[in-house]
């Protein structure tokens, strides 16, 4: 009967991510290539990191603890500084093929703003980490046996779950709020993302306390989230008139002038 | 061709990547569209096939693999080596062939394939920078990627199939199968298929996409790699597919094979020994487990009310039962197997609480293929008259349908009782709460029912596959024999003026686990005094040879009806043999002698053809001819051995002990009790011997057994097999490919694993032995040693030459050959050499091959927990489903200052 925690782990992992990519990226063919390309992205940076981290640990000594727990440290800080330059350089890389697609294109207008393009290269890259953080744990989560005969808490499961599921939604936020960072060179907000990111890796050294990672981490969640809110072009009003349901009187008021 | 496609280039030198031969296919792609209809009747028959698994007679499977089997051949003629198809021919047969597609070790082409992506995400880049390509108007040479998004997607959705695909999750694999289809028939341009599978939520999904974009842009082109004029956009970039579904692939496969959350769940048991199934002509014999392992919930079986809460009362079932020797009997173990709640059964071997007897063996050994049937004398048959073995179980003889273990670690035994005391106690009497410690125990065997069944489907195998799994195999060896007087082994049939005392004893045992047959007073009694007897008799004979032939002769397999026995009874009666039934004078058989009282012996004699008789080979020369025999044992009627046929049967059955405190060396040396007394056994075969073929009576007092060869052999054959006397007997080249493992030999015939060729260790030793005994030391050097008869003063006929080590003194020659009598006879069944598997009168017993023998503890949770975690999980999805729709809907509302403020730039 693990096949449900195998089902319950990956729908509370990549549920959202799903909803979201079926939404709003499936329907469009660019975004899904964007999608894979900031997903790839990624993918290069953990291989340059596991390329240090393998000859790190090769030269380390393997049996003193504090050294392989500094080694475990500078791993973590490596990839997040990895993962974030090449954002950077992914960012670079789109910029320069929005001016292609604009010259392509036959139309006056872009195919694809730069904020559609922060989001699927943010989710991109959400999905790809959400999955390596998450995969080989539910290949485990299949059974027959759970966590726990060396004394660790039977939620293990559950809250790597949640984890992925943050990881991935943090992503895609810090993916708008990099790009849009860039775009209008404010470098402390850069810096913000970069060390938010690092906060949130740094804070999965407390486990096997979950609560402990796990709550922080949702507070930064919901604070990237707002912050990604306002770069996106959302505000305060926006989402009061949109929750009250006076987006029609709105759109009227808005449409009027046209 | 490599000019189109990158990959290629970059990995021509590696033959298992997977791109490479996708690529390769793709230029074939007529020929793989013949490939993919032929997987769609494989899918077919794989459907029936779930439906067998479903009825849980897991003998159907291999009848499915057949037919698949078949059309992979197909298949295989149709595109050669096609990767896909291998990987898909695995899911098909993956029912019985569970983990192959995990073992491919691609790990280390993470590296690869990267690079490769990144090349195309170069090109890509290149390609949009240029403005050459995204909409596919233009043709672009080096963009492979750009125009085919549509596919893209279909891959990333079908990604997930091909993850669980190689999840080996067999139950869900036929629909894996399917979804991987999707992705050779996006190449193939088959999307058919896709419809077909409604249970594959995103090739529905993908198929619609396909209709709803892809289609508007697709044109009728001609595809890049296999130059055909096709209809489909995607088959322009199946090198971009392949790729991603390479990194997906490596990504599965690198995280499931090196999973360290498996050493949170799981704490592997590496010392057990499991109870394999035997088959023979109408039976199966020994245990199994299914094929993915039985699982169970651990109970330590300490008394009898334990017994009624695993039965009966416990709220857990199945349990997984865990139980001392003292309660390995009859009686418990009749009761689980009739019982659906016991999933399996570890047995702790230890020598405390040891039963006073215990042989699960039958009370009449071999009744079935010895001489006393119902034809030969009714009122002896089926031991009417002697109870040989009164006190076995037959335990051995049972079949159980659920794995049975022993475990031999005491620090394992003492790992699962730690788990068993934290997690299952019970408490006042309440059951347990979870999380609950369990066990899961593997040994999935191939072969059913009988030989019969599992050899016709070996030759099925045979026939129609390209690569046949063989599913049991004959047990099979080489009988030992030498003579006092050589025998030209060149000439077969009867020997003119040749008569021949037979003086035999047998080689091997078994006990009801698989390779864990010390047999100590069961065959190295017999062995031992048969040897010493030889020692003291080969001098002697040498200078006052007797009128008639003296011929050794130790037999393979007699514990499964006579099989060495009977090969050579067979052998002679077809003129195959040096000798043949009319040479033989008489014969004298040595039987369990190791355990005197006093110092009284038996001497058994057929009651028919002499009037009192015994259970052994003898019995074999006399189904053939009423030949005057005699069998020496120490008892009268049962036997004395209270361990018979079991894996307690060993040195301290024997009564072999030693002082404290003594080396190995000196151990080697010391003559104890045992060896003194089974000296004097062997000075009496050895004189009697001498005396029935003939020999002078004034010799006799000349041949006596040398008590310290007697004990060298006991240390050899009961204590440990690892010391400097068996070293400088054998050959170099064996003990170099370890032969000599620590600990004593296992006399079970099986075929474990003999790493150091076709026969088997025990085997090895009695011949190296009879050869130091009986064989003179020559001054060839090895590559004479091995070619002799190029040498006029040898003859290859009448002496075999063995090349050995010699003593590890620092003052030794080094090794020698050695020129001895000493021959190997085969001991196989003549059912096997008849192809009459179903033979009566012939041994027909096989071993059942198997997969893995493993054993894992582990803690199951409790069924709110997972059911909770599926709650939680699809809440999580639904909510974010709503949400996404909601914020979606809303998006221009929600994200409406962009089109207020009219500065930005994007």
């Amino acid at each position: 009967m693990t096949v449900a925690v195998f089902f319950g782990s990956t729908f509370i992992a990549f549920g959202p991510a799903i909803s979201l990519f079926l939404f709003t990226i499936a329907r469009d063919p660019l975004r899904v290539i964007f999608l894979i390309a900031g997903a790839f992205f990624w993918l290069v940076s953990l291989l340059l990191s596991s390329l240090v981290w393998f000859i790190t640990v090769q030269v380390s000594n393997k049996n003193s603890a504090t050294q392989q727990r500094g080694l475990l440290i500078f791993g973590v800080v490596l990839s997040v500084l990895l993962q974030e330059t090449f954002r950077y350089g992914y960012y670079r890389l789109l910029k320069k093929a929005n001016e292609g697609l604009l010259a392509l294109s036959q139309e006056d207008t872009m195919p694809i703003s730069m904020r559609q393009l922060a989001y699927v290269s943010g989710l991109g890259f959400g999905f790809m980490s959400g999955a390596f953080s998450v995969v080989n744990i539910l290949s485990d989560s299949l059974g027959p046996g759970t966590v726990g005969i060396h004394g660790d808490p039977q939620h293990y499961f559950i809250s790597s779950a949640f984890m992925t599921l943050a990881i991935i939604l943090l992503h895609m936020f810090w993916g708008v709020v990099f790009f849009e960072a860039c775009e209008r060179q404010r470098w402390w907000a850069l810096g913000a993302v970069v060390i938010s990111h690092l906060i949130v890796s740094c804070l999965t050294f407390v486990n096997p306390h979950y609560q402990g990672s796990l709550i922080p981490t949702y507070i930064i969640l919901s604070i990237m989230a707002a912050w990604a809110y306002l770069c996106a072009g959302g505000s305060l009003r926006n989402l009061k008139l949109c929750l009250t349901c006076k987006d029609k009187d709105f759109l009227l008021a808005n449409h009027r002038p046209r | 061709m490599y000019r189109v496609c990158v990959s290629c280039v970059s990995c021509v030198s590696c033959i298992v990547c997977v791109s490479c031969m996708c690529c390769v296919s793709c230029m074939l792609s007529v020929i793989m569209y013949r490939v993919c209809v032929m997987y769609v009747l494989c899918v077919m028959y794989c459907m029936l096939c779930v439906m067998y698994v479903v009825c849980h007679h897991v003998s159907c499977v291999c009848h499915v693999c057949v037919v698949c089997h078949v059309l992979y051949v197909v298949c295989h003629v149709c595109c050669l080596s096609s990767c896909i198809v291998c990987f898909m021919y695995m899911c098909v047969s993956c029912l019985c062939r569970v983990h192959f597609v995990c073992r491919v070790r691609c790990v280390c082409h993470v590296g690869l394939v990267c690079v490769m992506y990144v090349v195309f995400v170069v090109m890509y880049a290149l390609c949009v920078s240029c403005h050459v390509c995204v909409v596919c108007r233009v043709s672009c040479m080096c963009c492979v990627s750009c125009r085919s998004y549509v596919c893209h997607v279909c891959v990333v959705l079908c990604a997930l199939c091909v993850l669980c695909a190689l999840c080996v999750l067999c139950v869900l694999c036929v629909m894996c199968i399917v979804c991987v289809m999707c992705v050779v028939c996006h190449v193939c341009v088959v999307y058919v298929f896709c419809v077909s599978c409604a249970l594959c939520v995103s090739c529905v999904l993908c198929f619609m996409y396909v209709l709803s974009v892809s289609c508007r842009s697709c044109v009728r082109c001609v595809c890049r790699v296999c130059f055909m004029n096709v209809l489909c956009v995607s088959c322009r970039s199946c090198v971009c597919h392949v790729c991603v579904v390479c990194v997906m692939y490596v990504l599965c496969v690198s995280c499931v094979s090196c999973s360290s959350v498996e050493r949170k769940i799981y704490v592997e048991l590496n010392d057990t020994v499991p109870c394999v199934r035997l088959l023979n002509a109408t039976h199966q014999i020994g245990c199994q487990s299914s094929m993915s392992g039985d699982t169970g919930v651990l109970h330590v079986l300490e008394s009898e009310s334990d017994l009624d809460w695993i039965l009966n009362t416990g709220p857990h079932p199945p349990y997984m039962v865990i139980m001392e020797t003292a309660f390995f009997s009859r009686s418990v173990m009749l009761r689980m197997k009739n019982s659906s709640r016991v999933a399996g059964v570890a047995v702790i071997v230890s020598k405390t609480g040891l039963a006073e007897n215990f042989s699960p063996h039958t009370t009449c050994p071999n009744q079935n293929t010895g001489v006393y049937s119902a034809k030969y004398g009714p009122e002896l048959a089926n031991c009417n008259m002697t109870m040989w073995n009164p006190l076995a179980n037959g335990l051995s003889y049972e079949d159980f349908a659920f794995p049975v273990f022993a475990l031999k670690d005491e620090n394992q035994t003492q790992v699962i009782r730690k788990c068993y005391e934290d997690h299952n106690l019970r408490l006042n009497g309440s059951a347990p709460q979870y999380p609950l410690c369990a066990m899961q125990l593997f040994s999935h065997m191939h072969a059913v029912t009988d030989t019969v069944t599992c050899m016709r489907r070996t030759d099925l195998q045979n026939k129609f596959s390209i690569n046949p799994e063989i599913l049991c195999d004959a047990l099979t060896d080489f009988n030992v024999w030498a003579s006092t007087r050589p025998l030209n082994n060149s000439a077969k049939g009867h020997a003119d003026n040749v008569s021949v005392v037979i003086a035999a004893t047998r080689l091997d045992g078994r006990s009801f686990f698989w390779q864990e047959a010390p047999a100590a007073e069961g065959t190295v009694s017999g062995i031992v005094t048969l040897l010493a007897a030889v020692q003291a008799l080969y001098p002697v004979v040498q200078l006052a040879p007797p009128p008639r032939n003296i011929f050794f002769t130790f037999f393979q397999g007699e514990a499964f009806d006579y099989i060495g026995s009977s090969k050579m009874v067979y052998d002679m009666e077809r003129k195959k043999f040096v000798i043949d039934l009319n040479n033989v004078h008489s014969m004298l058989e040595i039987g369990q002698v190791g355990l005197r009282s006093g110092r009284e012996l038996w001497m058994h004699s057929d009651p028919i053809s002499r009037m009192n008789s015994s259970s052994v080979e003898e019995e074999r020369f006399l189904r053939a001819r009423q030949i005057p025999g005699l069998v020496l044992a120490d008892h009268q009627t049962a036997f004395v051995n209270r361990y018979y046929e079991s894996m307690y049967d060993d040195a301290e059955n024997l009564k072999v002990s030693y002082p404290p405190n003594l080396s190995p060396e000196e151990k080697l040396v010391y003559e104890t009790e045992a060896a003194k007394s089974l000296a004097e056994v062997a000075t009496l075969v050895a004189r009697s011997l001498y005396k029935h073929a003939g020999g002078d009576d004034s010799n006799l007092n000349n041949i006596t057994a040398d008590p310290k060869i007697v004990a060298q052999m006991l240390y050899g054959f009961v204590i440990q097999k690892n010391n400097s006397w068996f070293q400088s007997l054998l050959p170099p080249y064996l003990t170099k490919k370890g032969i000599l493992s620590s600990g004593p030999p296992q006399f079970y015939i099986g075929l474990g694993p003999r790493t150091f060729g076709p026969v088997h260790s025990v085997t090895l030793f009695v011949q190296h032995i009879m050869a130091n005994l009986t064989g003179t030391v020559t001054n060839l050097t090895e590559t004479q040693c091995q070619k002799p008869d190029e040498i006029s003063t040898e003859n290859k006929d009448l002496y075999a030459y063995l090349w050995v080590s010699g003593s590890t003194a620092v003052n030794s020659s080094g090794p020698f050959c050695v020129r001895a009598p000493v021959r190997l006879s085969e001991a196989v069944s003549p059912a096997f050499e008849r192809l009459e598997y179903g033979s009566q009168d012939y041994s027909t017993w096989t071993e059942s091959r198997w997969k893995s023998i493993r054993a894992r503890i582990f803690l199951v949770a409790s069924r709110e927990l997972e059911m909770l975690t599926l709650g939680v999980g699809v809440a999580v999805l639904l909510l974010s489903l709503l949400v996404t729709y909601f914020i979606s809907s809303k998006a221009e509302l929600l994200f409406s200052s962009a089109r207020e403020t009219p500065t930005t730039t994007y």
